[in-house]
């Protein structure tokens, strides 16, 4: 009855997002505001239903209800109740609701925390997530219904594939769906603001924020994605360019450049039309992913013709919002005013360059992703597009951008001095000179790595310096800096923390791609590998059982000299169901790197093949994606602050503007 | 072999299939797709493209070269596909065995980075230095065997890439078929940098007006210079 309950108020769902989408715009062009404000009261409901019906299927999964397809499909009775909860996220079905419920949440946002905005962009926002709302439901209902039951129930259900039972893969879907589903507010407020024409710093003020909260998790999410593609996959690889990865990596740059180009906005009333021309296609690119990953496109070509149902529907919804979105720009982007001017050299100047080069490499990269698929497609040629491609052409694109980093912190809005700027950042290139020689006096680093631990170290230390500069380091006592970093506007500290994840992340990257050791050898128990400067003793093999698996583990003693560090576990685990094996690698991170110990097949005479790895600075990658998930949540309390803002700004009536008035 | 591959393909549940290949194409859903369900069944194309990868330990086939595999594809490629995966639900993740690694370091480490570019055919975008399937250790093997023999890099890779298409390799070369794929890079850059010419120069045309001509400061002294005489400021 729940189950028939949640499927009821899905359809519901559906009904509501449709007078939601459709009241604002009749109440536009009846200039009724009754009409506007039915959006107001659907909004919450809508959430209200989704979330209902949301809750309904974690029910039926967690009862394990087998007479619903998706449950016994995806589950089984064994499994821990975690893994019961985040099954329902990792198949098809239940991820597309989810997608829906979090759209939702942010429609009963705008609701919630929005009642200062103008009443006609309010519900016209309300009316673009309702139309994104009603056709999402209408896909889910129509091709990916997860309340279908079957006749005779099964005992036992089919179980969720054991790599995907693991913590990080149970919270790294709603992380990704909250960025990808979160652009959809810059959407609604690009689409909003292109009907009724107006545009301003403060709906910049009101973009940003969300576009903010939706960039964050979408950082988080990537960043988690990789960590467990880390330790899972049993070599230590965090990032594959592959064409999944792609597609979420796509709206973080194109997001990235958003979030630049708000600020702006914001502050200077400029760059409006490239603004909003971001806005729309961030949006873009979450749908494109989504379709990419729902559709089965990615699989095969084939796989996707033979079963389009879901495939073409998504990329209905896909074309339809992308190209009615930037349809809607070139017809009203002239309307735009032009905005505050700036020079060449100046902090706006800079932001164009960062735009520029954020939204050229994810071009790059949705060629590279969808060249093998147009290409097979329309000529039957098979090729593949891997890693060595994006690693020779977006790469490069990101060392410019790193190098302009810190010059935009340094430059000031409208007109900036570019030799200043450098004089000022003598210190970070100083410490990026300094990282430099370091790295190259190491063995094992070409000149590209030299290069981007060079430029890493100096996005660090520019940021840092950024700070103490401005706080007067050196130049004033350190009671007047320490009050001066107190007093510093959050937002402000919030882009220094960003670019430090940043700066981390790059010397990660770098660090972990050139100095990684392998050891691949066959051990017998109590034999020694000698590893960067460790030593690993293989001590015994045992058995032991899982809640729903065995494994065979072995233990391995980590040693520096003849001090014992640690013991590392490695196992193979073999699950019943689905019956299927994996691979636990045994991590002892250690603080400049990790030792990484695979346990392979037993070989003759009670010897196992082992992989073993040292990779250094691996967690800087994953720690500069924290730091950059830590600095908007520190700006997004800054603004918090100062909502009063656009509130005043908004309960006024807008006023003409002085000019006309005489 | 056969015989138990077929029969294996008989019996097994399609679920149980797809479970399994899930499991090969762990990497493929890692990010976004987390779920065994539908669109990681095994496709038409990615069953014929899996080359005789089953021949693993059996000794009455050649195992090489690859003309050997190349023959074996043709036969009842779906039904060794659908043994090999399910022997590989009981083999762990591993690429590189230690037996596999050659003797000379220098030759080794050639291997390694020749095997980073080629792609595993039955795989989801992985490399055949991080497959675990037995036709990226085949082709693994494939490698080694032709530098051992003194070939090239290069070499190695066109035998390779002879064999088994353009498909392999990850970073495509450049062809007609992949003009536009390398073009576009430097054609983004260069229409981005024609694009925010065009924003950043026009911003300063707005900002700076041209002086007023003398007939204008004439003009504009005459319009803030009321009719009676005394000026405002």
């Amino acid at each position: 009855m729940i189950v028939e309950l949640g499927h009821f108020a899905l359809i519901l769902a559906f009904c509501v997002a449709l007078v939601q989408c459709v009241s604002p715009l009749l109440g536009l062009a009846l200039r009724d505001n009754r009409l506007l404000k039915i959006a107001d009261a659907s909004a919450p409901v809508l959430f209200v239903l989704i979330a209902y019906s949301f809750a309904a299927l974690i029910y039926a999964h967690v009862v394990s209800d087998f007479s619903v397809a998706n449950v016994f499909e995806n589950s089984h009775s064994a499994k821990p109740l975690l893994y019961k909860i985040s099954g329902v996220w990792g198949n098809h079905e239940g991820s597309m609701l989810l997608w829906v419920l979090i759209l939702s949440l942010f429609g009963a946002a705008v609701w919630l925390f929005g009642r200062s905005l103008p009443l006609d962009l309010r519900a016209m926002v309300l009316a673009v997530q309702g139309a994104i709302s009603a056709t999402f439901v209408i896909f889910i209902v129509a091709t990916s219904n997860p309340f279908l039951r079957i006749a005779d129930a099964p005992a036992e259900g089919n179980g969720l594939n054991p790599i995907l039972q693991d913590p990080a893969l149970a919270i790294h879907p709603p992380l990704l769906y909250t960025g990808y589903v979160g652009f959809s507010m810059a959407f609604s407020f690009a689409i909003a603001a292109l009907i009724l024409g107006r545009v301003d710093s403060a709906w910049a003020r009101w973009v940003r924020p969300w576009t903010l909260a939706a960039w964050i998790f979408l950082t988080l999410g990537i960043g988690v994605g990789s960590w467990w593609a880390y330790y899972t996959l049993g070599w230590g690889g965090w990032w594959f360019w592959d064409p999944v990865e792609n597609a979420s990596l796509m709206p973080w740059l194109t997001g990235t450049a958003l979030l630049h180009s708000a600020i702006a906005m914001e502050k200077r009333d400029s760059l409006k039309a490239w603004t909003v021309l971001l806005a729309i296609l961030t949006f873009s690119f979450s749908l494109l992913g989504t379709f990419l990953v729902r559709s089965g496109v990615l699989t095969s070509v084939h796989s996707f013709a033979s079963d389009p149902a879901r495939g073409v529907f998504i990329l209905a919804i896909v074309s339809a919002f992308t190209a009615g979105g930037l349809a809607l720009f070139a017809w009203r982007a002239a309307a735009l005013s032009a905005g505050s001017p700036f020079s060449l050299v100046s902090r706006e100047s800079s932001i164009v360059l960062n735009n520029l080069l954020l939204t050229a490499s994810c071009g790059i990269v949705l060629i590279g992703t969808l060249y093998p698929l147009a290409l097979e497609a329309l000529t039957g040629d098979k090729i593949s597009v891997g890693a060595p491609f994006f690693n020779a052409t977006v790469v490069w694109i990101f060392m410019p951008l790193l190098l302009a980093v810190c010059f935009g912190m340094f430059l000031a809005w409208k007109r900036g001095d570019l030799r200043e700027a450098a004089h000022r950042l003598w210190p970070a290139a100083a410490a990026a000179l300094i990282a430099g020689l370091a790295a190259s006096l190491e063995g094992g680093a070409g000149w590209k790595t030299v290069l981007a631990v060079t430029l890493g170290t100096w996005v660090l230390a520019g940021s840092v310096w950024e700070v103490l500069w401005r706080a007067k380091f050196l130049s004033a006592p350190l009671s007047e800096t320490a009050r001066r970093i107190w007093n510093m506007r959050r937002s402000q500290l919030a882009a220094t923390l960003g670019h430090i994840g940043l700066g981390v992340a790059v010397i990660g990257i770098a660090g972990a791609s050139a100095w990684n050791t392998e050891r691949l050898t066959v051990m017998k128990q109590k034999d020694s590998v000698e590893l960067a400067g460790y030593t690993v003793t293989f001590k015994n093999v045992f058995e032991r059982d899982g809640p729903n698996y065995a494994e065979l583990a072995g233990a391995f003693e980590l040693r520096r000299g003849d001090k014992l560090i640690e013991t590392i576990i490695a196992s193979k685990r073999r699950y019943d169901a689905p019956p299927q094996a994996t691979t636990q690698a045994g991590i002892a991170p250690r603080p400049f790197g990790d030792v990484y110990v695979v346990l392979g097949n037993e070989l003759e005479g009670g010897a196992f093949a082992v992989r073993m790895y040292y990779h250094p600075f691996v967690r800087w990658i994953w720690g500069g994606a924290l730091i950059m998930f830590i600095a908007g949540l520190v700006s997004l309390l800054d603004r918090r602050l100062r909502i009063g803002l656009p509130q005043r700004a908004a309960k006024t009536p807008l006023a003409p503007a002085p000019a006309a008035a005489e | 072999m056969r015989m138990f591959s077929l029969l294996a393909c008989a019996t097994s549940s399609r679920a149980g299939v797809a479970a399994v290949a899930v499991q090969k194409f762990a990497k493929h859903l890692r990010l976004l797709d987390c779920f065994g369900a539908t669109p990681l069944a095994m496709t038409e194309r990615q069953t014929s493209s899996r080359g005789g990868s089953c021949r693993r330990g059996d000794p009455e086939q050649p195992r090489w070269p690859g003309s050997g595999l190349l023959r074996l594809a043709r036969n009842d490629v779906t039904a060794l596909i659908i043994g090999l995966l399910l022997g590989l639900s009981f083999a762990p993740a591993f690429a590189v065995d230690p037996q596999e690694q050659l003797k000379d370091p220098k030759l080794e480490a050639r291997a390694r980075e020749i095997s980073a570019g080629l792609r595993c055919l039955v795989c989801q975008n992985q490399s055949i230095d991080d497959s675990d399937a037995p036709l990226a250790k085949d082709l693994r093997l494939i490698v080694r065997q032709q530098l051992e023999k003194g070939s090239s890099n290069q070499q190695v890779v066109d035998y390779v890439v002879a064999r088994y298409g353009e498909f392999v390799l990850l970073n495509p070369r450049l062809h007609l078929n992949t003009l536009i794929l390398w073009l576009t890079p430097l054609l983004l850059i260069a229409g981005g940098v024609v694009l925010a010419a065009r924003v950043v120069r026009r911003q300063p045309e707005t900002r700076a007006a041209p002086p007023l001509t003398p007939e204008e400061q004439k003009e504009l002294q005459s319009l803030l210079t009321p009719p009676g005489g005394a000026t405002n400021s």
